[in-house]
């Protein structure tokens, strides 16, 4: 203690430190370098955000000037059935799919932290879907799930089940949407692995030796100490959920057939945009996705207080 | 059950290309330098189709350009699966850097009258191709308070097809001449084919319609329109289109188990392709089905994969609903427009003259898109003449002159796709039951007549 | 009830086989100390006790019934480890209670349970802290905690002060010492450090490349070496390994000529070469006529109240000799030994001890 305390007076008194001439070249060096960054974070990201915010609240038909026309566009919206149903859909699938998801990658990432052989090539096999064009990846399922002729299908009744029509039912399309973008998780994946792998293998037997039941160890112990990639692949996912649209406009296509149930908000969006070429409309639902997305992001965050474990964190 | 499914087309038809737009995943694709323009050379865009509809607009284009002296042309045949073409179009055009000339598969109207297009009245007057050899319903399609942003070069023709030998074998006469005239006789000649084995549908006669595209003409034959061009108005619950559409439901009703399911899981009994979505085969093609309604473009695809289980069709016209007088037919044209900010604009004028009026002949020829310009001289389509003899060929061209003289005014409103989607919206409402006629239509007038307001409203 | 019986046991990690046959009995209440250098096996064994590794040929026994194919939870063992692995998520009173309320004990009961214990470690006030929040010996106190409160048949530790710094691993280690009494509990305690093994142990187990070279009291191991090898891995410094022949009448001859004393029964043995251990306390600076060798200092270690020398003979044999710390002898200086044969030991050709007179 004594040390320290004569340490700390030592620090007190002497000079504050100043930047000399190398220092203040290595301040200019540092910008330098993050100027490129800067740049492109201004011009691709914060320009455009607040030119939709702006453009939001104009008519504007793509080619022309815009013409301010105040909240009109968030009127127009709060009266438009198809945002309310693809507001509701999309609700749905991103309070459906993420857990799923989620799960599904969890599971995926507990076998493969126990598979030792050729664990490089699962990883591999798990990821490749991730780098597949998400058209391609849906148009294949699609003709995977063709009722009658559709392998899916074929294979279902065989097994002597009676299958539903994946894409042409209401009642089952939207389901079907969530199981296609359940396919690629290999991101998910991967996040999770990489946390399972940074549980120190002690504390892992530490639990073995405490409860002889896996799930125990699970819930109580595996979980919360991967409970940062947890938060992590819950944001993002909500985030990208909340975003869905590739495979909506492959199965459904701007009226999200059948029967508007695969109509998801970034459809609407889109053909508001670039079908309908009512810019302003556009850019009042993309702010108002944005101003959604940002708070149900920081509730999260909020919540993640109490669950979310960190390990530099002494609480 | 003899479902066959083939893989989707590489080549975006259509139908599909309104539809779902393709996917567009990338967001504006720029296109790179090699499509960007240069002055004194043509830079052409086609929004998708077959590979041998972009060796025959590549070669008309560069035969064009030597003949005229022009540096070597380019032609840019759609922009791939993974681009938008109309969102790259508008993007070209905003970064003032568009192609010459751009053919559209959805009405110019629209972006025409936001001014991403070039009127082209000052030029077509006195030129080869002026405004009064262009059929007025066709021409309207491009045009918006009395500016024209566009030319319908040629168009697709719609038509009753159906299967001779199908009709044939029921001991049905099969020329033209006995073709139902009438929705009811059409109906009452349907159900002689009809087949059902349990749940699933073995053999169609003939459809109402579901397609929202076609809507128009069927509201034509029972003598309405869905969109009042001369007083700028939707009018999609007219009693006309309350009538039709009763017709038709009552229709599925009694013929097809009243369920779209069904029908769907049988096959893809909607029109002469394969259905990009299920990969399900045509089943007119596929001797499944004894007749549809389809444009004249089929007669170019027919005889390419997956080929017909029979060779002996024939085109019929429409026949026209209860409170109709008279046949009447519509076009899905292929559009071409000069857009705002083309280096070369008059050179691109000079060729759609030429393409109007001497290229669609050859084009004709290769895939029967109908030209349209009063002056062109048509000969028959060579894939028909081979196939099925001069006579016939000949005959064909004939009859489709006569439909693309009585083509209903279509494609015309300045909220087109804004309106068609309402319109399909309330079609799959009515059929799945989701939605009473009467109110599924209202809904579809009220949004369509607000946003072709909140549009004029300027 | 916490014996613990090792019968055959066998583990090969591939092809390499790590523990070669080990046959260890344990009684109730003992502690044992598993001792000998890194990559011995002795931390694989207590992991194969403790359920953590696989046993590939043989069985294990605990309170007489045959755990080795049971789940480590369920063989009645608890476990202290290295890095303390305890739960960073949880305060020092989920780490303690985590066990019992896995168990199902009742919410009450853990609470006594756990606040008895945390009383007998005196780390009541660290109850509430995550682990984050302790120093290293706080956390190992915890970690013992949670040891002791599951009431195991037997206690495992795998080096637990290997981590901490010198006085606290004195002070950890007659707590533990001090634990051993209170519970009367089977222990078994692996570490590389034999100052550890001498002060803890009833009994070491000395284990060298997978297999048991000695059990024994630590005074049996340390004055009784069963081999070449114990010798000279027990004690500190290392006992003195001098070759020597058997003379005529019993007596032995080392290296640079002198003849010494040799235990009994090996008169019969004249000519064959041996190995005389001696521990460095066996050998003290004399007059030079006293001398049985004679060499330079080249290492003094001073450690207060006693020094090591380090002495070379000038054949180019090593000694070391403990002397009294008041002992002034300086590096170079010219020291002259004499030989206690007190507790000599005397290995065979094959590395075993003979017989001690």
């Amino acid at each position: 203690m004594a040390i320290l305390a004569k340490e700390n007076t030592a620090g007190a008194s002497s000079p504050p430190r100043r930047l000399g001439l190398a220092g203040r070249g290595e301040a200019r060096a540092g910008f330098l370098f993050a100027l490129p960054w800067m740049v492109g974070l201004t011009v691709f990201t914060i320009i455009p955000l607040l030119l939709t915010f702006y453009i939001a609240q104009t008519k504007f038909q793509i080619v022309g000037p815009p013409k301010y026309v105040g909240l009109a566009n968030y009127a127009a919206m709060w009266i438009d059935p198809a945002m309310w149903t693809s507001a509701r859909n999309t609700m749905f699938f991103a309070v459906v799919s993420v857990p799923i998801k989620l799960v599904i990658a969890l599971g995926l990432a507990l076998l493969l932290n126990r598979v030792t052989a050729l664990s490089g090539f699962y990883r591999t096999v798990f990821y490749l879907p991730f780098l597949m064009p998400a058209v391609a990846g849906s148009i294949v399922f699609m003709l995977l799930l063709t009722p009658d002729a559709g392998p899916v299908n074929i294979a279902l009744k065989a097994l002597g089940f009676s299958p539903p029509d994946w894409l042409l039912d209401p009642k089952a399309a939207l389901w079907t949407i969530i199981l296609l973008s359940l396919w690629p998780l290999g991101v998910e994946t991967l996040v999770f692995l990489g946390g399972l792998q940074n549980i120190p293998q002690d504390v892992s037997e530490a639990a073995d030796l405490d409860s002889p039941r896996g799930w125990h160890k699970l819930v109580w112990i595996t979980i919360p100490l991967i409970s940062p990639m947890i938060l992590f692949n819950l944001v993002i996912g909500i985030i990208y959920s909340f975003q869905v649209f590739t495979q909506a406009l492959v199965v459904g296509g701007t009226t999200g057939k059948p029967a508007e149930a695969t109509l998801m908000y970034m459809v609407v969006l889109y053909r508001a945009a670039f079908r309908y070429f009512n810019v302003g409309y556009a850019a009042a639902m993309a702010t108002v996705l944005f101003v959604g997305v940002l708070l149900l992001t920081l509730l999260i965050f909020r919540t993640a207080r109490s669950w979310v474990h960190y390990e530099g964190d002494s609480r | 059950m003899s479902i066959m499914t083939y893989a989707t087309p590489k080549a975006l038809s259509r139908r599909s290309f309104l539809q779902s737009s393709a996917a567009a995943g990338a967001a504006l694709a720029m296109p790179g330098a090699a499509w960007s323009q240069a002055e004194g050379q043509l830079l052409l865009w086609l929004p998708g189709g077959s590979d041998l509809f972009c060796k025959i607009h590549t070669g008309l284009l560069d035969s064009f350009s030597a003949k005229a002296g022009l540096g070597a042309a380019s032609t840019v045949c759609g922009l791939g699966q993974d681009t938008e073409f109309t969102q790259a179009l508008i993007g070209s055009i905003t970064a003032g850097n568009p192609p010459d000339i751009s053919m559209l598969w959805d009405s110019p109207v629209s972006l025409g009258a936001q001014g991403a297009f070039m009127p082209l009245d000052e030029m077509m007057k006195g030129s080869q191709i002026p405004i009064e050899t262009w059929p007025a319903g066709l021409l309207s399609s491009c045009q918006f308070k009395g500016a024209t942003y566009g030319l319908p070069v040629t168009a697709g023709v719609y038509s009753m097809w159906y299967n001779e030998e199908l009709f044939e074998a029921k001991g049905i006469p099969s020329d033209r001449a006995s073709f139902p005239k009438t929705w009811a006789d059409l109906r009452k000649l349907s159900k002689e084919f009809t087949e059902w084995d349990g749940d699933t549908l073995k053999v169609a006669g003939f459809m109402p319609n579901r397609v929202s595209e076609t809507m128009a003409i069927w509201s034509a034959l029972n003598g309405g329109m869905l969109f009042d061009e001369a007083n700028l108005k939707y009018v999609l619950d007219s009693e006309q289109n309350i009538e039709m559409m009763n017709f038709f439901v009552d229709w599925f009703e009694e013929e097809y188990k009243g369920d779209v399911n069904l029908i769907d899981r049988s096959g893809n009994f909607r029109d002469g392709y394969a259905d990009g979505n299920t990969g399900m085969g045509p089943a007119f093609r596929e001797g499944r089905q004894a007749g549809m309604q389809s444009g004249s473009w089929l007669m170019g695809d027919i005889y390419a994969d997956p080929v017909p289980v029979f060779t002996r069709w024939n085109l019929a016209p429409n026949p026209y609903g209860p409170s109709g007088t008279a046949s009447v037919s519509g076009t899905w044209p292929n559009w071409f427009v000069i857009p705002v900010g083309s280096k070369n604009a008059q050179a691109a004028f000079d060729y759609l003259s030429f393409l109007a009026v001497e290229g669609s002949v050859e084009w004709y020829q290769q895939i029967p898109d109908v030209p349209t310009n009063s002056q062109v001289k048509l000969k028959a389509p060579t894939g028909l003449v081979e196939n099925r003899g001069q006579e016939f060929a000949d005959d064909l061209s004939t009859f489709l002159g006569t439909q693309a003289a009585i083509v209903t005014p279509m494609w015309n409103s300045p909220v087109q796709s804004f309106g068609n989607d309402q319109v399909a919206r309330a079609i799959e409402k009515i059929y799945t039951k989701a939605q009473p006629v009467k109110e599924a239509l209202a809904e579809a007038q009220a949004a369509s007549q607000a946003e072709l307001e909140r549009v004029l409203a300027g | 009830m916490g014996a613990v019986q090792l019968t055959g046991v066998r583990k090969l990690f591939g092809a390499l086989e790590v523990i070669k046959g080990v046959d260890l009995s344990i009684a109730d209440g003992e502690l044992v100390v598993f001792v000998g250098p890194s990559g011995c096996g002795k931390s694989t064994l207590l992991r194969m006790i403790a359920g953590l590794e696989d046993v590939d040929y043989g069985d294990i026994r605990i309170a007489g019934a045959d755990v080795t194919e049971l789940a480590p939870a369920r063989r009645g063992v608890a476990m202290v480890f290295q890095n303390y692995a305890l739960y960073p998520h949880m305060t020092a009173y989920d780490n303690l209670a985590y066990g019992l309320r896995r168990a199902g004990m009742a919410r009450a009961e853990v609470d006594v349970r756990v606040r008895d214990t945390a009383a007998l470690l005196q780390i009541t006030e660290l109850l509430p802290r995550r682990p984050k929040a302790m120093s290293g010996g706080q956390r190992q106190r915890v970690a013992i905690g949670r040891a002791i409160v599951r009431k195991p048949e037997v206690f495992l530790f795998d080096e637990p002060l290997s981590n901490l710094d010198a006085a606290l691993r004195v002070e950890m280690r007659s707590q533990i010492a001090r634990l051993h009494q209170e519970l009367q509990a089977t222990m078994i305690f692996v570490t590389h450090d034999q100052v550890e093994a001498m002060t803890l142990a009833d009994r070491i187990v000395v284990l060298n490349a997978g297999r048991v070279e000695q059990v024994g009291t630590p005074r049996e191991v340390y004055h009784n070496p069963a081999n070449l090898f114990v010798a000279g891995f027990i004690g500190s410094p290392a006992m003195n390994l001098l070759p020597a022949t058997v003379g005529q009448g019993g007596r032995l001859t080392l290296a640079w000529g002198t003849a010494v004393a040799g235990p009994a029964g090996i008169s019969g043995m004249a000519g064959q070469s041996l190995t005389l251990g001696l521990r460095p306390d066996r050998l003290s600076l004399v007059p030079q006529a006293q001398a049985q060798a004679s060499g330079q200092v080249t290492l003094a270690e001073h450690l207060g109240d006693e020094s090591i020398l380090h002495v070379r003979l000038p054949i180019g044999q090593s000694l070391t000799v403990k002397v009294s710390g008041d002992v002034a002898a300086r590096l170079g200086d010219t020291v002259h030994l004499g030989f206690d044969m007190t507790h000599a030991a005397v290995f065979g050709a094959d590395g075993q001890a003979m017989r001690e007179a």
